[in-house]
C-alpha cells in the first residue's frame, strides 16, 4: 500500500514539474490571443446554469462577461459540473498531464480563471497550486420562513426550538439537509422535507406545505424573486453559527481563482473587479436576479429582514 | 415460450443459465482431461468508439448468439460463424446518470422477442430475427437519476426487471410486465411507506409506514434492486436483493430503512412482498445488498431444505431456507470483515463492532474521525455472479479482500457553498492479490480451496458436469480450473480485461464456450488506491467464442503424456462422490 502511495506522490510531483517549467506568466499568453477564458458550473442556479435553449446564463455569467470587456478582451467560457470536492474543480485551471483513458479528457487549454470560489484559509491551504482573490460577495446560510406559522423570529437565529415539530424544506442532501437531519440531536430531523433545488422548497413554502426552507441567502432570495406576488407573512434569518462546527462556517466570502504564480494576471482581476464594483456594475448584476449584493466587508448588514420580500429593483 | 428449454443443453436461454442462477451446465465433453485443447472458433468486435466495460451474458438460441454490450447496444450473431445478423444501437440522450460506467448485463428471450434494458430505463423488446423495435415503454425517468444495465428476467410468464439509480432521491422498484406487449401487470416499490400496483390495479403498502425510518426519509430511500432476480417456479416466488438506502450517511435515517440492502422474496402473481431478509440493517457502508441469491436444494441430515444462498457485499455468505427466509448458516467468506463479528442466528441480524462514521454535524477538526472497515464498499463479492456447481455441491464464489477508510470532511467546498461531505477511499489490504476465486461448502461454510488473482475478480463464474471452473481476470484472461482443486487448467488471453459471463452450450455435437471481453465497470471509476494496478488495462469490446479445433488431436491425444494423470483424477472423482 505504502508502494502504491509513493508511486502516486511521485507521479503527482513529477506532473506538478513538468506543468510548473511549462508555465510563463498567464497575463503575458493571455494578451497575446486577446481571448480570457473563464471557468464556470454549469449547473449552479442562479450563479450560472443553462436555461431552456441549453446557453449559460446567471450571475456569474455576467460577470464574466463585464470582466472580460473591462479587460479588453473576448471571453470564451469554459463551463464544467462540479465534483464531489472543489478541490478536485480546481482542476480546471491545470493543464492535465497525459491522462489514462479512465481519466476525463484532458483539457488543451486550462482555464484563466475561475468564478464562485470561497476565501477560506484552509480551502487555501489545501489547494497550494491556486490563488484565491478578489471576493464580489458575501454568502451566507439563511432560513426563508412563514412568521404566521413560526412566529417572528430574530434576524440571527441560534436556537433550533423554534422549528422543532415543523415541516422544513431543503435542497436535497444539501449543507442544511445534513445539519437538519444530523445534528441538534435529531429534534428535527422528522420534519425535513427534500426537494431537487431550492427553488422547488421555496415553491413548497409558497404553496405551504413546508413552514420554512435553509439554503443560502442568495439562493432564497433569488428564488423569492422568481415568483411575481410573493406571499405576505414571510421573513428571513440569518443562521448565524446555528449551522456550524468549529470548522464549518455558515458564511464566507466568494471570489475568483487562478493558478498560483501569475502576479500580473492576479494584479490585472484585481484592478479590474475593484472597478466593476466602484461603478455598480457588480451590484446591478446580482440586483438583475434579485439579489441584494452584500459585499465582502459589509458584514453588519448582512440579511436585510425580508417581510414580503420583494427584491430591490 | 422458452421457459420450457431450460435443459436443452443446445440452447443458453436464461440469465444465469437457469432462473435458479447456477451458472452450472451439464455438459462435460469439455473436462478438465479435455480443456486444455479448447481454442479460439471465433471472434466478434463490437466495433465503433464505444468501448468500456463489457459485462453482459450471452444467449444462445437456434444457432444464434444475443448479446449486449457498453452504450445499450445489442447484437445477434451467427453462433457458427460469428457473422452478423443484426445490431440494435439505442439512441441515449444527454444527461443520463449511469453511478458505474455504462455497461448491459443481458437481455432476456420470450417467443420471437429478444428484450433488454438501457441506460436510460427504457425497455425495448426487439424483433428476434430483424433486430426492429416491436415496442418500448419507460422503466423510469432518466432525468430523475434512473438508469438500467441489468438483464431482464422472464419468470411466471411475465417480464421482471428492477431499476438502477443511487442518487437524487431515485427509488428502487420491481416491475413485472406482460412480455409480448410491455404493458404492466404489477409494480412494487422496495422501500416501506410507497404505494405498489397489483394486477387488478388496486394499491398496496410496501411495508408500514414509518416502522422503520424517521420522518419523510422514505421518500428519498435509494433501495434500487438494480441486479435483477432468481425464480423458483414451484413456489412461484422471485427473489431480488435490494440496493443501500440513501443518503449514504447514516445519521439523517435511524432505523433500520427497509427493504434497503435486503433480499425479498415477492409473490410472482401479486409482487406482493411475502418474506424479507436484511443483510445490513441502517446500511453505512454502502453495502448494497443486490446479489443474486442462487436457488439450490441441500441434502442435509436426510433432508432435502429448498435453500438459497447469497456472497453479500458486506463479506458474508448467507443460507436461507427459500420457502420462509429464515437464516440457517452465515459465515465470512473473505478473510477481512471489520464491520461485524458474526451474525446472531437467532435474530438473523449482524453483532456489529462499532466501526460506523462519525456525525459529520458533531465533527471537530480538520478531518474528523477516520474509521477503516472491510469489506470496502465495492464488497466481498460484487454483481459478478458466484457458481453453484450441480456437481460439486460447492458455491464458487469471485471474491474480493480489500477494505476502505471513511471520514467526515468538516470542511468542503462544493460548487462554491460549504459542504458537510465525507471522503472515502478504497485500499487493498495484502501486496499480491485483491481478487481470489473460492470454493465455498454451504453447508459448514468452509473454504475449500482459493485461487488469488492480482487485481479485483469482476467476471462471474461458470462450472461445468465436466468439472471446470471458468472466470475471467481484469488481466484479460478466460481461465479454466479443475472445481475440486482450484488448479489451472487452461488460460487463454482476450486483448482486454474479462468481466463478464461465460456460458457453454452444444452445437453440432461439439461443446463451446462464450464470452465477452472489454475491461471496465465500477473499479476504474471508484477504485481509490486500486485504480493504478488496473490502470494501464486496454480498452475493448469483443465477444469470444470457442470450442475444440475442427481438426482436434486423436482420442488417444487427450490421455497423452498424462495419461496417469487422467486416471487419478478419475480415482479422484469417484472418492469424491463418496464424500458428499
Amino acid at each position: 500500500m505504502d508502494r502504491i502511495k509513493q508511486l502516486i506522490a511521485a507521479a503527482v510531483v513529477a506532473a506538478a514539474l513538468v506543468a510548473g517549467s511549462a508555465q510563463a506568466e498567464r497575463w503575458d499568453s493571455i494578451q497575446q490571443t486577446g481571448r480570457l477564458s473563464v471557468a464556470l458550473y454549469d449547473d449552479l442556479a442562479p450563479y450560472s446554469c443553462q436555461n431552456l435553449d441549453g446557453r449559460l446564463v446567471g450571475v456569474d455569467l455576467d460577470l464574466a462577461r463585464a470582466l472580460a470587456e473591462r479587460l479588453g478582451l473576448e471571453l470564451d467560457l469554459v463551463p464544467f459540473g462540479g465534483g464531489d470536492s472543489m478541490s478536485e474543480d480546481f482542476e480546471m485551471l491545470r493543464e492535465s498531464p497525459p491522462a489514462g483513458e479512465w481519466e476525463p479528457a484532458s483539457r488543451e487549454v486550462a482555464a484563466d480563471v475561475m468564478l464562485h470560489v470561497p476565501l477560506d484559509p484552509l480551502l487555501s491551504e489545501r489547494n497550494p497550486e491556486v490563488q484565491i482573490l478578489a471576493p464580489y460577495y458575501h454568502e451566507s446560510m439563511a432560513v426563508l420562513y412563514d412568521n404566521v406559522a413560526l412566529g417572528e423570529l430574530p434576524t440571527q437565529i441560534t436556537d433550533p426550538q423554534p422549528f422543532v415539530g415543523h415541516r422544513l424544506g431543503v435542497e436535497m442532501y444539501s449543507l442544511s439537509y445534513v445539519f437538519l437531519t444530523n445534528g441538534f440531536n435529531g429534534q428535527l430531523r422528522a420534519g425535513v422535507a427534500n426537494h431537487k433545488s431550492v427553488p422547488a422548497a421555496v415553491t413548497a413554502l409558497l404553496n405551504g406545505e413546508v413552514s420554512a426552507v435553509f439554503g443560502t441567502r442568495t439562493e432564497l432570495q433569488n428564488a423569492l424573486a422568481a415568483h411575481t406576488s410573493p406571499r405576505p407573512g414571510l421573513a428571513m434569518s440569518d443562521l448565524g453559527n446555528l449551522f456550524s462546527t468549529n470548522r464549518v462556517r455558515s458564511s464566507w466570502a466568494v471570489g475568483l481563482a487562478i493558478a498560483d504564480g501569475n502576479p500580473q494576471l492576479a494584479a490585472q482581476l484585481r484592478q479590474a473587479m475593484e472597478q466593476l464594483d466602484a461603478d455598480g456594475t457588480i451590484e446591478d448584476i446580482f440586483a438583475n436576479y434579485g439579489i441584494p449584493l452584500v459585499r465582502p466587508g459589509d458584514l453588519g448588514e448582512l440579511i436585510p429582514h425580508a417581510d414580503g420580500a420583494a427584491p430591490p429593483a | 415460450m422458452i421457459d420450457n428449454d431450460l435443459d436443452d443443453v443446445e440452447r443458453v436461454v436464461a440469465y444465469g443459465m437457469n432462473p435458479q442462477a447456477h451458472r452450472y451446465s451439464p455438459l462435460d465433453k469439455l473436462n478438465r482431461d479435455t480443456v486444455k485443447h479448447l481454442t479460439p472458433a471465433w471472434a466478434f468486435s463490437f466495433g465503433g468508439e464505444k468501448q468500456r466495460g463489457q459485462e453482459s451474458f450471452t444467449l444462445v438460441h437456434n444457432g444464434v448468439i444475443y448479446v449486449t454490450g457498453s452504450y445499450s447496444r445489442m447484437w445477434a450473431v451467427d453462433a457458427r460463424t460469428g457473422k452478423r445478423l443484426w445490431q440494435y444501437e439505442h439512441r441515449l440522450p444527454e444527461g443520463i446518470m449511469p453511478c458505474c460506467d455504462v455497461v448491459n448485463r443481458g437481455a432476456a428471450l420470450y417467443d420471437d422477442l429478444v428484450i433488454f434494458g438501457t441506460l436510460d430505463a427504457q425497455l425495448v423488446a426487439l424483433d428476434r430475427e430483424t433486430g426492429r423495435v416491436r415496442w418500448r415503454d419507460r422503466i423510469a425517468d432518466f432525468r430523475a437519476g434512473y438508469s438500467y444495465t441489468a438483464a431482464p428476467m422472464i419468470a411466471n410468464d411475465l417480464l421482471i426487471t428492477g431499476n438502477s439509480g443511487g442518487e437524487f432521491g431515485a427509488i428502487g422498484e420491481i416491475q413485472a410486465r406482460n412480455p409480448r406487449t410491455g404493458e404492466m401487470v404489477w409494480r412494487r416499490p422496495v422501500i416501506e411507506g410507497h404505494m405498489g400496483t397489483l394486477p387488478d390495479g388496486s394499491e398496496t403498502m410496501t411495508g408500514t409506514l414509518n416502522a422503520t425510518w424517521e420522518g419523510e426519509a422514505w421518500k428519498t430511500g435509494g433501495g434500487a434492486p438494480w441486479l435483477g432476480g432468481t425464480y423458483d417456479p414451484e413456489l412461484n416466488l422471485i427473489y431480488f436483493g435490494t440496493g443501500n438506502p440513501a443518503p449514504w450517511n447514516a445519521h439523517s435515517r435511524p432505523g433500520d430503512n427497509l427493504y434497503s440492502s435486503s433480499t425479498l422474496a415477492l409473490d410472482a402473481d401479486t409482487g406482493e412482498i411475502v418474506w424479507h431478509y436484511q443483510t445490513t440493517p441502517n446500511d453505512h457502508w454502502d453495502y448494497d445488498g443486490v446479489n443474486e441469491l442462487v436457488l439450490f436444494d441441500m441434502e442435509k441430515g436426510g433432508e432435502t431444505i429448498k435453500a438459497a444462498a447469497k456472497a453479500d457485499r458486506n463479506g458474508f455468505f448467507y443460507v436461507l431456507n427459500r420457502e420462509t427466509g429464515e437464516l440457517l448458516l452465515a459465515e465470512k467468506f473473505v478473510n477481512h470483515v471489520t464491520w461485524a463479528e458474526g451474525i446472531d442466528l437467532e435474530t438473523g441480524r449482524p453483532i456489529e463492532t462499532g466501526a460506523r462514521p462519525g456525525n459529520p454535524a458533531a465533527t471537530d477538526g480538520d478531518r474528523g474521525e477516520s474509521v477503516t472497515v472491510a469489506p470496502a464498499f465495492l464488497g466481498g463479492k460484487n454483481w459478478n455472479h458466484m457458481s453453484y456447481s450441480q456437481r460439486t455441491g460447492l458455491f464458487y464464489i469471485p471474491s474480493n479482500e480489500w477494505e476502505m477508510e471513511i471520514w467526515n470532511e468538516p470542511v468542503t467546498y462544493r460548487r462554491g457553498a460549504a459542504f458537510l461531505g465525507a471522503g472515502f477511499t478504497i485500499k487493498p489490504i495484502y501486496d499480491d492479490k485483491i481478487g481470489v476465486l473460492r470454493a465455498m461448502d454451504p453447508k459448514t461454510g468452509e473454504i475449500q480451496w482459493e485461487v488469488p488473482n492480482r487485481t479485483p475478480l469482476w467476471s462471474s463464474i461458470l462450472t461445468t458436469a465436466g468439472g471446470l471452473v471458468f472466470y475471467g481476470t481484469p488481466e484479460g484472461y478466460l481461465k479454466a480450473v479443475d472445481d475440486e482443486t482450484g488448479e489451472e487448467l487452461w488460460k487463454f488471453q482476450t486483448g482486454s480485461g474479462v468481466v463478464g459471463q461465460p456460458v457453454t452450450w452444444t452445437m453440432d455435437g461439439e461443446q463451446y464456450v462464450a464470452v465477452v471481453s472489454g475491461w471496465g465497470g465500477a473499479v476504474p471509476l471508484w477504485g481509490g488506491e486500486v485504480a493504478p494496478l488496473v490502470r494501464d488495462i486496454s480498452q475493448g469490446g469483443m465477444l469470444w467464442v470457442f470450442n475444440f479445433p475442427k481438426k482436434r488431436p486423436s482420442v488417444g491425444d487427450y490421455s497423452g503424456v498424462d495419461g496417469s494423470r487422467a486416471h487419478l483424477s478419475t480415482a479422484r472423482r469417484f472418492s469424491f462422490g463418496k464424500t458428499l
